[in-house]
């Protein structure tokens, strides 16, 4: 299939290219401007002005509330997060949160994506079950599990209470311990689902003859999956790979609602560090800066990711 | 061929309008935006006033000044924008510095005071104080909170007692327990509630400052005023000292002791009011703003109010309130600040006072409380008439990277046991000597 596309495709181009230009009409390129000029504009002003912005503001000493006192301190804000506790703390929160998170998202998506593939009843119930949490606000699922949870007025106290395990009752988000590790669990919960169906979505491009022609061979239902399925969704895995690091580096709503990064920064993650140092401390050029380390791991993540597990055409 | 053509022209047509429509749009977004310009608004003589008013006395409180002020019909409208707590300094921050801010603006005061003037955002209104001054109760309370550099760029307006302890009488009649006067008796009284399976304080310190404001209460028994502001401006006491351990220790001392609600460390402050109303613990320590909203919406008990006790060996006695905390200030960037003036200097006068102390507001008009307020909100007043001394809400006072991160955040790690009261005191005043 794959040679006759690709003379096709030459084809095409090789006819394109040497098309005559139709007198008094602009080339193609120069068509696409016209469609691709609103979503730049968005793009430049919404994206781009204060990704500038930021990096401009991360050089500067500024309390936010009038840009005449704008002053230029070089680096200083990057030599200060060196000596910023909570800078490192919420850092390693991130790579905490970026590990779990990525680990768990991607298992859980493809450990039921590969299950829902097997044509059980009700697969498709259950993949609309398993999709509803993705398409609910953050922000209204952070505060529906802040009650679930609550040690006074939540559901899930009583309940180990009401089955014989209270002595597993805890204080929940209360405990620097746990805080995290639950924020973490509830993200996964709410994310994967779209995962999820991204795997399906590359299940079913699988085409039958392959696994017909595993099981021709003597493959059982676990050697289909691990020497035809797995490998040929390698390049899903790797772009869901880099879509929840993304997501998990972005990480702000969830936090800011359940936590706002406490107790005593036990769920403190650079964003809302950052945040805090502009919004609240007064200091919008070291928040900035803080914002700006963000970005730069999240580049180089993306770009290692990009460039370790180029998407490739298996089939 | 001509097919082709058609299309390509067809292509370009679409393109070209594709990228008009935002041009096309404009002129119409334009008018939209001049209807709510800053002209505009001059013209028609509009006030524009952002509060942190959304709810309670409070709310109400602000709606009815506007209504009173706008059925006047003297040309100037107010225009109220209420906006929850937690968002409203990074409104305010985003509105001076884009130099959109509102013509009457209310806030918190102190070092928000000083952060707001040293930036030149707010207008002196030195002399409109000096006429109003005489008519206020607690001036030089007020003045605190609006003074920078000798000139004053705000008229308080509201007081808030701060270390009164709400309790329910049902819980402590049903367990044999009287009003508890002295930390003695109230530490008995918490061990009975304990073994009897009842919380006996309800707390929710996720954001810091319910648990902070604990430990200001333990402060002022324990250092005095005067100690903790000397501390506050370095001038010869530290964060450090014994006495401020001792007070960091007593808040440590309430979660090691099992006396919080279980949830203390991990809800907020309305988890917590929810916890003590539903009779789920018996004390509640909190500022009168809990009680100024019981005109509209009244608790399901009879809610009973005990001064904080006294710890029997506490070096300082007197008797501690509360403080100035909602200022209003005109910023420099008002687009009508004549009308913005009027408003204000009405705001200071009886009828508005009393107005504000009607809906549960402790106004600092001289008899607006006595004469208008609920009797709740007055009977907390009388405390701030027996009163020695005011302290603000020590963060207020402290920049807010020491008070908003190092005490509130430290707070919560001495009740989560992450800190010992001597890190605490260290924390904080590290923070303060860094931040000079």
């Amino acid at each position: 299939m794959a040679t006759e596309t690709i003379p096709a495709t030459r084809s095409a181009a090789a006819g394109a290219a040497a098309r005559p230009r139709v007198a008094g009409l602009a080339p193609e390129w120069l068509l696409a401007i016209p469609f691709l000029a609103p979503a730049l504009f968005f793009y430049a002003v919404f994206l781009l002005a204060p990704l500038l912005g930021t990096l401009a503001l991360s050089v500067t000493d500024w309390s936010g509330f009038n840009i005449a006192d704008i002053e230029f301190v070089g680096l200083d804000n990057f030599r200060a997060l060196g000596a910023d506790s909570v800078f490192w703390q919420s850092l390693q929160h991130n790579l905490f949160f970026l590990v779990g998170s990525v680990i768990l998202k991607t298992t859980v998506a493809l450990a039921l994506a590969l299950a829902l593939d097997q044509n059980l009843p009700f697969s498709n119930v259950f993949r609309g079950v398993y999709l509803m949490p993705t398409v609910i606000s953050l922000v209204v699922v952070g505060i529906v599990f802040t009650l679930v949870l609550s040690p006074s007025l939540g559901l899930i106290n009583p309940f180990l209470e009401a089955i014989g395990l209270g002595q597993l009752a805890g204080a929940w988000l209360g405990d620097p311990d746990l805080a995290l590790p639950i924020v973490i669990a509830i993200d996964v919960w709410h994310g994967f689902g779209l995962y999820m169906f991204l795997f399906i979505s590359r299940l079913i491009a699988i085409p039958q003859d392959l696994h017909d022609a595993a099981f021709v061979d003597g493959a059982n239902g676990w050697q289909d999956i691990l020497h035809i399925t797995l490998p040929l969704m390698k390049s899903m895995v790797a772009m869901v790979i880099l879509l929840a690091s993304i997501e998990a580096l972005k990480l702000f709503s969830i936090v800011y609602v359940m936590t706002k990064g406490g107790p005593n920064h036990a769920t403190e993650v650079l964003s809302t560090w950052a945040y805090f140092q502009a919004f609240t401390a007064n200091n919008v050029g070291y928040g900035s800066a803080i914002l700006v380390v963000l970005l730069a791991i999240t580049f180089v993540l993306a770009y290692i990711q990009v460039t370790r597990f180029q998407v490739q055409e298996e089939i | 061929m001509l097919n082709r053509r058609r299309h390509h022209v067809s292509v370009l047509l679409l393109g070209a309008i594709a990228l008009l429509l935002p041009l096309l749009a404009a002129p119409a977004q334009l008018s939209a935006a001049q209807e709510a310009s800053p002209e505009a608004v001059q013209a028609s003589g509009e006030v524009s006033l952002w509060t942190e008013f959304t709810q309670g006395g409070e709310g109400a409180g602000i709606e009815e000044l506007v209504e009173t002020w706008n059925a006047m019909g003297n040309g100037i409208t107010v225009s109220h924008r209420p906006i929850g707590n937690e968002e409203f300094f990074t409104v305010i921050r985003t509105a001076l510095a884009g130099g959109e801010p509102p013509d009457l603006l209310q806030y918190e005061g102190y070092q928000q005071t000083r952060d707001f003037a040293a930036a030149e955002q707010l207008t002196d209104l030195t002399d409109l104080w000096e006429t109003a001054r005489d008519g206020f109760l607690l001036s030089e309370a007020g003045e605190r909170a609006c003074t920078y550099e000798g000139r004053i760029y705000c008229i308080p307006y509201t007081y808030h007692t701060g270390f009164q302890i709400y309790y329910n009488p049902e819980i402590l009649e049903a367990n044999g327990i009287e009003v508890p006067q002295t930390w003695d008796e109230f530490t008995a009284a918490m061990d009975t509630l304990k073994a009897a399976g009842v919380t006996p304080i309800a707390l929710g310190a996720i954001d810091g400052w319910p648990a902070e404001h604990w430990w200001m209460a333990f402060l002022v028994q324990r250092c005095g005023v005067e100690t903790i502001y000397d501390a506050i401006e370095q001038d010869g006491a530290a964060f450090t000292d014994d006495c401020f351990v001792q007070a960091a220790a007593d808040l440590q001392a309430l979660a090691q002791n099992g006396y919080l609600s279980p949830g203390a460390t991990g809800e907020d402050y309305p988890t917590a009011q929810a916890v003590f109303l539903s009779g789920q613990a018996a004390f509640f320590q909190t500022g009168s703003w809990f009680a100024s909203g019981w005109e509209q919406t009244p608790p399901s008990f009879d809610v009973g109010i005990m001064p904080f006790p006294r710890f029997a060996d506490a070096e300082f006695g007197e008797d501690v309130t509360g403080a100035v905390t909602h200022v209003f200030a005109i910023p420099t960037g008002a687009q009508n600040p004549e009308a913005a003036m009027d408003v204000l200097e009405w705001m200071t006068t009886e009828e508005a006072g009393a107005i504000w102390a009607r809906n549960g507001n402790m106004s600092l008009i001289d008899g607006a409380v006595e004469g208008n307020a609920p009797e709740v909100i007055q009977e907390l007043w009388a405390t701030v008439g027996d009163a020695n001394a005011a302290l603000p809400w020590i963060e207020n006072e402290l920049p807010p990277g020491v008070g908003e991160d190092r005490v509130y955040s430290g707070s919560v790690a001495l009740l989560t046991g992450e800190m010992t009261p001597e890190q605490f005191g260290q924390s904080i005043q590290e923070a303060l000597e860094a931040s000079a």
